[in-house]
């Protein structure tokens, strides 16, 4: 049997045994499993044929997405330095692991969509494989930037993503001069402004999961690596907002530049400081959580949203400079 | 002198964008505990990780028992084992799982290790429950299970209390017999003389001093001196 899997199975049992200690525990989870179930059966005998439909073949899609992106993400760490790396690495026992636990999530596939809908059976199944394909994808995406990143070609590939964004920069300020001079020429100049705005900051602002760690092993403070990651995106923002400013006369718009640059600069920050102090996988997690509650304050109850991100940027800033070595 | 077991010719890995191993050339031989010595962030560990297919090798040759295996982090790994750090070891899972699941003959490789380790106090406790030094012990373990020859540990006497550093000191240096080769990053330049054949001094991803068997040797008997050197150049680097 595949290593790999026997590792995830230990580990299910391990944790299914420390929250199953008594028969307490287990007759609680079966209630809640029958409650869900119940639940479940009676919003389904209530919702339409066309979202019965669609259903199956949402979970199709994320199915495969999500089992293929979190093998490869398993993949990808026992490789780098787990007990098992060498199972890892092995392109056999990598490659079954893959392709059980994407097996296991198409058959669950079957089973849902047989359940809900028969009909968007093959619909389904086609969603899962594009799911698959598409995580499959975004991590061969995500390992060439992390090769062109790691060797030679830095330069060459730092070098592409400063062209692409000068590209959009120059891009952006020839539609806002045009739209000056002609009005009404370019429709929805506000969202491409703002979308233009918010690439040129993701592209000039890359945060490396390695990179973080690693130079502040080495010395590096919080506030110096905010600044390294965070110096490139200024000129090129400061110019874009400062065309709007002239050639626009569009305050709000001046203002929801800024407002997404600070956002996209206040995303880096606080992703380089919890990479400073948890691993990469729980300061990511950590990141989403913290981003979902901020929209949830966001749009239930706005001034909360403005205090928790005060309250989390001081705590992970507090948390972050304090770490400077590995041993710490 | 036979062929060395590990060569490395002109070896670069990048952290990023930056060169954490400048163009390293390095050779280290069969029946030979070899000692990396520097400061936090000179590169060691990233060498070695990538020495053993952990980490990508981006330019230079490293051969392996001959082999060029310089774009194989598959066969790096194979060959040479790799000590995992405490913290990747899983945490709801015992040392006596972890080891099952490495090698079913896990027993009879680690062999004396097991004792010499004191691992029969807590293997089969889950690994989320033990201090630093159990997880350290376990974690070297780790890299026996398998029963490779060619062993790399990372700075395997953190953690340890002065009896256990002092008995796996000894191990180690009775494991070193003259088919296999054992290589460890250390901070400790007591380590370094009692323990090692050879070494080296790395400071910002390049060799900055070698040290042969007669430099070691030499260093037993004014340790002092020798300390103090070491101490000059890594202030220096």
């Amino acid at each position: 049997m595949n290593v790999l899997l026997r590792v995830d199975i230990a580990i299910i049992a391990a944790s299914f045994g420390t929250f199953m200690r008594n028969w307490k525990d287990i007759l609680t989870v079966l209630l809640l499993i029958a409650f869900a179930v119940g639940v479940a059966a009676d919003y389904a005998a209530s919702i339409s044929g066309t979202v019965l439909f669609y259903a199956p073949i949402a979970f199709g899609g994320a199915s495969g997405y999500g089992s293929s992106a979190i093998a490869s993400a398993r993949i990808r760490y026992h490789a780098r330095g787990s007990p098992f790396a060498l199972d890892g690495l092995d392109p056999y026992q990598s490659k079954t692991y893959f392709a059980i636990w994407t097996g296991c999530c198409l058959v669950l596939t079957v089973f849902v969509a047989w359940f809900l809908y028969t009909s968007a059976l093959t619909f389904a199944v086609l969603a899962w494989g594009i799911g698959v394909v598409a995580a499959i994808l975004v991590d061969h995406y995500a390992r060439a930037a992390q090769a062109l990143g790691d060797g030679q070609s830095t330069a060459r590939s730092g070098r592409w993503r400063r062209y692409l964004a000068y590209v959009i920069t120059l891009a952006t300020v020839t539609a806002i001069i045009a739209y000056s001079v002609i009005p009404d020429s370019i429709d929805q100049l506000d969202m491409i402004v703002i979308g233009s705005s918010a690439l040129i900051f993701i592209l000039l602002t890359p945060v490396s999961t390695d990179s973080v760690p690693f130079f502040r092993a080495m010395g590096i403070g919080y506030l110096k690596q905010c600044i390294d990651i965070a110096f490139p995106a200024i000129l090129p923002s400061l110019v874009l907002i400062a065309t709007v400013a002239w050639f626009v006369d569009n305050v709000p718009l001046v203002l929801s530049l800024i407002a997404c640059s600070f956002a996209i600069l206040g995303y880096r920050i606080l992703q380089i400081g919890l990479l400073r102090f948890l691993s990469p996988r729980v300061a990511d997690l950590a990141l989403g959580l913290g981003t979902l509650a901020l929209i949830l304050f966001g749009f239930t109850f706005p001034p909360l949203a403005g205090l928790f991100l005060i309250v989390v940027i001081v705590w992970v800033a507090y948390r972050a400079s304090r770490v400077t070595w590995l041993i710490s | 002198m036979s062929n060395p077991f590990i060569q490395a010719n002109r070896l670069c890995i990048f952290r990023g964008a930056r060169k954490a191993i400048r163009e390293l050339d390095i050779d280290i031989h069969r029946g030979e505990w070899f000692g990396l010595v520097g400061a936090n962030g000179s590169g060691k560990t990233t060498f070695l990780r990538a020495l053993t297919g952990r980490l990508p090798i981006n330019a230079g040759e490293c051969r392996i028992d001959g082999r060029d295996l310089q774009s194989d982090r598959f066969k790096r790994a194979e060959v040479i084992e790799f000590a995992p750090t405490g913290d990747s070891l899983p945490k709801r899972l015992s040392a006596h799982q972890v080891f099952e699941l490495l090698d079913p003959n896990w027993k009879a490789n680690l062999g004396d290790m097991f004792d010499i380790l004191g691992l029969h106090n807590f293997d089969q406790r889950p690994i989320g429950s033990y201090s630093a030094g159990m997880r350290q012990r376990t974690a070297i373990a780790c890299a026996f299970v398998r029963g490779k020859y060619a062993v790399v540990l990372d700075e395997p006497f953190n953690w340890l209390d002065p009896v256990a550093a002092h008995d796996l000191r000894g191990a180690l240096r009775e494991w070193v017999t003259p088919e296999k080769c054992l290589i460890t990053a250390l901070h400790d330049t007591a380590t370094l003389l009692s323990g090692c054949d050879r070494g080296a001094l790395l400071s910002d991803g390049e060799i900055v001093f070698d040290l042969n068997n007669e430099q070691l040797t030499k260093a037993k008997s004014d340790m002092a001196a020798f300390e103090a050197e070491m101490i000059a150049r890594l202030r220096a680097s």
